[in-house]
């Protein structure tokens, strides 16, 4: 007699057990199941503990078997090294250091700073402890007993770990917090003979022979870094009694960005001053998250580790650099005029701002290891658009507990959750209409919305030199509605304040002096406006914008509120100006 | 002819047929009983409310209190998981002086539907 399989799927214990006790209700040799007491229901318990026990297990077997099913990250960094992947780990915060030997020795070819020499800084209350990566080199300057040089410091410590070499053994870094970029291994003959050779990180089995001294790093169960040699067809192997020596940093994972100022903890020389100045710490990063793994690794596949057409190139960048909010990438045969042989890259930071030279050559260097080789990537800033939003409201507060403070903090929420679901990043668009669903939906006191929106572009004024100005909306403008932030000329006649206007197409320059006098144009046109694409011109001028100011606003009003960023351009919310308005209405 | 019908956890054979010993009425309720006096709370999967959880006592003192706790924990445990069993009377003993301590469990019951009063002894040990 088959067991009655009424529901297969379940794991509960309850139906499982419910279908044993329809199973035996089919026979007449027992007729106690349904007691609590009885020895058939504790046969059944026993059956039912056993049954679940193994439904979970396999379950659970088949949900970690698979990249999107599984939880345990174990799990998931199996499937990830099934696939060649190896997740990102953390990013120590570095910077720059210049330092400066004076009055010291006479004569010296350079000074070294050694490498693991520590540092301290503060951020807030915390103090942070740096160490340079590699010795340090200050050469003469020119200047007698005078010494200088830069050299990289990361927050952490340097640290050694050494293995010997036996049939069967792991080398398994036993610190967590481990940057793995900066991993440097050396094996060694044996503990009695130091000869040996430095081994590299295995980027490639092309480029690999049995010969080659490399390692292939990756991340074992419990999140540490394991390191695995060759196995004598790729990779040269290492052999029982070898020792292998690590060295890496340790550091404080996604701490120490935004220190301005770091100095030795101890004193580097004997004879001179020293001096150091460094760039604002920055670049720490958490390790890669899950569920970033998870992304990652689809984009890994099609994309071969290399970078060839131009979603390659996003994926690679994205996957190096995860702090970067978007990245787009295309070819320059799409610019115009045509730029052949190159790759075009735009880069979002998180507080929108321009890449930093430095940075910039970090992110081609990266790229240019796994890029065609006759096509040369090149960054480019990308061009912020900023929207103010104003939205008028008509409320009936009967509808709702709410009252109207209460409905202009959601309404600035709902506003400000807008900008970072739909905005932000490149090739974003700003659909009114879709806006103000959203608000109305977010109370039922709010009856309807109105949007008014302005564009806002900056620029940064030169303050001592004549300088033209170009800036784009990158969408066509309603005719006579540029205007901007009020500003100051080289030496106003009396105190005036003064804005750009558009006058029929041309840019003027309207004086309104601060003693209510009439206002007045100043000589001259100072630039156009071409409404169609959006794009201003200024023409030479100095000028200065009001001061507690960084830039110059220009506003635009667009002439369609649904607006679309295209190429560099990246759109996002001004919330800090956000403006709510509202009438009451009781019916 | 008999109305309930259990297997022996003995898993003993008949000497005839073959097949596992059977209980019948009186003795499977009187096992079935001895069972929910044993059971503890982690033996059930899902369901630690299904023990009389006796062995939760094991370690305290052999007070009134005690006592009280533990014949209200066997009364409620009959009481909804024996329907087939009516309770006459419950003695609790502490034993002291033998060894291993304990409390010796005097039950006894009326089948319900059956003019038969089963005795039923049990001994909670204060030793494993």
């Amino acid at each position: 007699m088959a067991i009655p399989l009424t529901d297969p799927a379940s794991l509960d214990a309850d139906r499982i057990k419910q279908s044993l006790i329809a199973f035996l209700k089919t026979q007449s040799e027992f007729s106690d199941y349904n007691f609590a007491g009885s020895g058939l229901n504790v046969l059944i318990d026993i059956l039912v503990a056993n049954t679940h026990y193994y439904a979970l297990y396999k379950a659970m077997i088949a949900n970690e078997s698979f990249l999107d099913s599984a939880i345990l990250r174990s799990s998931i960094i199996s499937r990830a090294n099934e696939r060649g992947y190896l997740p990102r780990g953390i990013i120590v915060a570095r910077s720059t250091v210049t330092a400066t030997l004076s009055n010291s020795t006479v004569g010296q070819l350079s000074m070294e700073i050694p490498k693991g020499s520590t540092f301290v800084g503060n951020y807030g209350n915390a103090q942070f402890y740096f160490s340079n990566t590699d010795s340090a080199a200050l050469l003469p300057t020119g200047i007698s007993g005078q010494y200088s040089g830069t050299f990289v410091v990361a927050e952490g410590y340097e640290t050694t770990t050494t293995f010997d070499v036996a049939p069967g053994s792991r080398y398994i870094l036993p610190n967590l917090g481990v940057d793995p970029s900066t991993i440097r291994v050396r094996v060694e003959t044996s503990r009695f003979n130091t000869n040996g050779e430095v081994f590299v990180n295995l980027s490639s089995l092309i480029t690999t022979d049995s010969l080659s001294p490399a390692y292939i790093l990756t991340e074992d169960e419990s999140g540490k870094y394991e390191i695995i040699f060759g196995n004598g067809v790729f990779g040269k192997p290492v052999s029982n009694g070898n020792v292998v020596i690590v060295s890496y940093h340790v550091s404080t994972p996604g701490a120490g960005n935004g220190i301005a100022t770091l100095s030795p903890t101890t004193q580097l020389f004997q004879v001179g001053d020293l001096t150091l100045t460094n760039t604002v710490t920055s670049g720490a990063e958490l390790g890669e998250t899950l569920l970033s793994i998870k992304e990652n690794v689809k984009r890994h596949i099609p994309q071969q580790n290399r970078c060839v057409v131009e979603s390659d190139y996003e994926t690679e960048i994205k996957k190096q650099f995860p702090q970067f909010k978007d990245v787009v990438a295309w070819g320059g045969e799409k610019n115009v005029p045509p730029v052949l042989g190159k790759t075009f890259i735009s880069v979002l930071t998180s507080d929108m701002m321009p890449l930093t030279r430095q940075m910039k050559s970090t992110v081609i260097t990266a790229i240019k290891r796994k890029n065609i080789t006759a096509i040369t990537p090149e960054i480019v800033d990308a061009l912020p658009t900023s929207i103010r939003v104003a939205a008028t409201l008509k409320v009936n507060l009967a509808l709702s507990n709410s009252t109207v403070q209460d409905i202009y903090s959601l309404v600035k929420t709902v506003i400000s959750n807008y900008d970072v679901a739909y905005l932000n990043k490149f090739k974003s668009k700003f659909v009114e209409s879709q806006l103000v669903t959203k608000i109305v939906e977010c109370s039922p006191s709010v009856i309807s919305a109105k949007l008014k929106v302005l564009l806002v572009s900056k620029i940064y004024p030169n303050l001592v030199k004549p300088t033209s100005y170009s800036m784009s909306f990158n969408a066509p403008i309603a005719p006579g509605s540029l205007t901007c932030d009020s500003f100051t000329i080289q030496n106003p006649t009396v105190a005036t304040d003064y804005k750009f206007v558009d006058a029929a197409g041309v840019v003027k320059i309207i004086a309104i002096p601060n003693n209510g006098a009439t206002t007045y144009f100043l000589n001259g046109n100072y630039g156009s406006i071409n409404y169609t694409t959006g794009e201003v011109q200024i023409s030479e001028v100095i000028i200065s914008p009001s001061a507690n100011s960084v830039g110059l606003s220009v506003f635009a009003t667009p002439a369609d509120q649904d607006i679309f960023s295209t190429g560099l351009h990246v759109l996002s919310i001004d919330t800090t100006n956000t403006v709510v308005t509202s009438q009451q209405i009781t019916s | 002819m008999a109305i309930y019908t259990d297997i022996d956890l003995s898993l003993k054979k008949h000497p005839v047929t073959g097949d596992v010993l059977r209980l019948y009425d009186d003795v499977a309720v009187v096992r079935s009983i001895s069972h929910i006096l044993q059971v503890k709370s982690t033996d059930i999967a899902f369901h630690p409310e299904r023990a009389a959880s006796l062995d939760e006592y094991q370690f305290e003192l052999l007070d009134y209190v005690s006592m009280a706790r533990i014949e209200r924990m066997i009364r409620e445990a009959i009481n909804l998981y024996e329907p087939r069993a009516k309770i006459l009377a419950l003695d609790l003993t502490a034993v002291s002086d033998t060894l291993p301590p304990g409390i010796k469990i005097g039950l006894k019951v009326q089948v319900v539907n059956s003019n038969s009063v089963l005795q039923i002894d049990h001994y909670l040990s204060k030793v494993k």
